[in-house]
């Protein structure tokens, strides 16, 4: 039997206090874990998704707001702009393409998305298509639609399938438009990012929605206007520029001559990356490490108990001609066991409970988690885990080799 | 210089000659355990390899504090000692142990076997710290030790779950199993009711005679000891108290 075979069949012999303590240090592994995990995954989706918009222009309000409700699909819209915005910024000689957006629906909490055909012409950073069709054919006219992976498969939705929209973009109950059922024309590739939560259609057929809401509205409160007099809106339009360089000098102009606000994503979401995300993570990670610096506590105390059960076991093995070093292995190996399996149970955790959280949750999540991602950095903190858990091992085995084995016997 | 160093090597060689045939060799020996308020100062001994001795006399009169000192765990305060043709204490600490596990083997009264491993673990492990014995040839080693301490029907049962007389067994085999040339036993018999003990000690006579190494039994026993062709009474050790 070997070393390490002796030392896990003691952390054997004492199960319940072996699992806590596992437990213990597998939280404090699990924890920094989770938060590098989705912190890396945030930041990714954030700046991946909003590096392809060089400006995004709406209704004037919060600039992040409006990248965060635009882009990333997570935030209430600053509210509607005139359509002659839209159309004065296609016929801008700096902008390559302008996407309209019309928000207002959702299906169980996936948001209904009005575009135009722009939708499947738009590019990566690396200038591939962003959207591409797993299966199905693009929408040619109102209430056909295209449906992202996650949102398909959530709802259960496949080709020809026929679904209807509720007012609002959460889950909350609204008022559903059964009216206007749309047909499922195509199901989207996943991606990971926001789009995967969308369902996407011509943006008539969000006008032709909420126009009947305006003509029920008016006929109701006896306003004059007509559906003939209602002028479409946007909720936001995405702008690609022929420069990069040309976004500032736009952003300003807009902003300066116009009634909608434009804002570049680039800029709002490092603001708030770096503003309000890392110093939360910073402080959660404080956290977690004083979670590990408990279960360190906890694996001493376990460790030094369980060396002085066993003192009579050392001090046979010292008479019998074991010397202090390998009394005092006997006894770090332990403790290496221990944050061993805590550092393999915390991976199992962090990841098991982000794809657990991920499919458990009953609303659709703000961004895509994957949780099986490698991560940058994880490997320093399992290290970091390990050998703080196997260093405080160093004390009760330090302690045992000092001790006279003619003591332990008597 | 040559020559000097073949006239040392001559003398180095006589001794060897004089100690080959001698198990434990002490003149005016001084013991003082660490808790106690006494020290006993131990007359000369020579005990030969292949004998047996037997060292008997009340508890507290030092029998156990000598057999600490035999193995090289009690240094002692005075006198000399040499076991095995050693001279234990000016051995560095970690060759002394080297040297108890593979010359020495030990029987305490309690057994001190650990608890949670099989009787065939607690041989092979022993052997592993003792001897320096892995693998299977420890694993042999031990079962064949283990057979002939009558246990081939007990070895994958963990040693909790033996009788008093079956863990007596098996700490008698693990001190045996390193093939040791000297047996240091204490009490051995001390946990045992008497029919136990009469069949323990033929059991360690048979192994003794088999192994053919010395043995030194420590008991309070009358019985026990008047087997034993030698003996030693340890009333007669003088006793003085320690000013510490």
């Amino acid at each position: 039997m070997t070393p390490f075979g002796i030392a896990f069949r003691m952390i054997r012999m004492r199960p319940w206090v072996t699992m806590l303590t596992v437990l213990s240090l597998s939280l404090g592994t699990a924890l920094p874990c989770v938060i590098l995990i989705l912190r890396h995954q945030v930041e990714q989706a954030l700046l991946r998704e909003g590096k392809t918009v060089d400006l995004v222009v709406g209704a004037k309000g919060s600039p992040l707001q409006l990248v965060l409700s635009s882009i990333h699909h997570l935030d209430l819209p600053t509210g509607n702009i005139p359509w002659s915005v839209v159309e004065d910024l296609r016929a801008d000689r700096r902008v390559v393409q302008a996407l309209p957006l019309g928000l207002g629906d959702n299906v169980r909490g996936f948001r209904i998305v009005g575009t135009d055909a722009g939708f499947r012409e738009w590019r990566s950073d690396a200038g591939d298509p962003r959207h591409r069709l797993a299966k199905g054919e693009w929408f040619t006219k109102p209430f056909e639609a295209v449906a992202g992976a996650e949102a398909a498969a959530q709802l259960g939705l496949g080709l020809g399938d026929s679904f209807v929209g509720a007012h609002g973009l959460t889950a909350a109950p609204g008022a559903l438009h059964d009216e206007f059922p749309y047909t499922v024309t195509g199901i989207l590739e996943s991606t990971g990012l926001s789009v995967d939560r969308l369902i996407v259609t011509p943006i008539e057929s969000v006008w032709l929605v909420h126009e009947d809401e305006q003509n029920q509205h008016n006929r109701m409160f006896g306003s004059g206007t007509s559906s003939a007099n209602v002028e479409p809106e946007a909720t936001a339009v995405l702008l690609r520029l022929r420069s990069p360089g040309l976004r500032m000098w736009m952003r300003e102009e807009i902003n300066r001559e116009t009634n909608a606000m434009a804002a570049a994503p680039v800029d709002e979401l490092l603001r708030l990356v770096r503003g309000l995300l890392r110093p939360v993570q910073t402080g959660m990670f404080w956290m977690a490490a004083a979670v590990v610096a408990v279960s360190g506590c906890a694996i001493l105390s376990t460790l030094l108990q369980a060396a002085d059960r066993r003192k009579q076991d050392w001090a046979t093995l010292r008479v019998l001609g074991a010397r202090p070093r390998a009394i005092c292995t006997l006894v770090w190996l332990e403790a290496v066991w221990i944050a061993l399996i805590s550092v393999g149970a915390g991976v199992v955790l962090a990841r098991g409970g982000l794809a657990a959280a991920a499919s458990l949750s009953a609303e659709p999540l703000l961004m895509s988690l994957n949780p099986w991602q490698r991560v940058p950095g994880e490997e320093v903190i399992l290290l970091g885990v390990f050998v703080f858990g196997s260093g405080i091992g160093l004390i009760p085995a330090l302690r045992m080799y000092r001790r006279s084995p003619l003591e332990d016997l008597q | 210089m040559t020559t000097t160093m073949a006239i040392m090597s001559t003398i180095t060689a006589m001794i060897m000659t004089t100690e080959s045939g001698t198990a434990v060799r002490s003149g005016s020996l001084l013991l003082c355990p660490g808790n106690a308020d006494v020290c006993i100062k131990v007359p000369e001994l020579q005990i030969s390899l292949g004998n047996r001795w037997v060292i008997t006399g009340p508890s507290g009169c030092g029998k156990s504090s000598l057999l600490n000192a035999l193995s090289g765990l009690l240094p002692p305060a005075g006198g000399t000692l040499r076991v095995l043709g050693r001279d234990l204490y000016a051995m560095k600490s970690g060759e002394r142990d080297r040297f108890r596990g593979k010359e020495m083997g030990m029987v305490h009264q309690n057994f001190h076997l650990m608890s949670g491993f099989t009787a065939l673990e607690n041989v092979t492990i022993s052997l592993r710290y003792s001897a320096g014995i892995t693998g299977t040839p420890a694993k042999q080693r031990a079962l064949d030790t283990l057979e002939n301490a009558g246990l081939s029907h007990r070895l994958h049962t963990r040693v909790e779950r033996l009788s008093r007389g079956e863990a007596q067994r098996v700490a008698l085999a693990r001190a045996l199993a390193p093939q040791p040339r000297l047996l240091l036993s204490d009490e051995p018999t001390g946990s045992l009711d008497p029919a136990r003990s009469a069949e323990m000690m033929w059991l360690m006579t048979e192994l003794w005679e088999r192994a053919g190494c010395a043995w030194i039994c420590v008991t309070h026993d009358a019985n026990l000891a008047s087997g034993f062709e030698n003996r030693i009474d340890a009333r007669d050790w003088i006793q003085g108290e320690v000013a510490r």
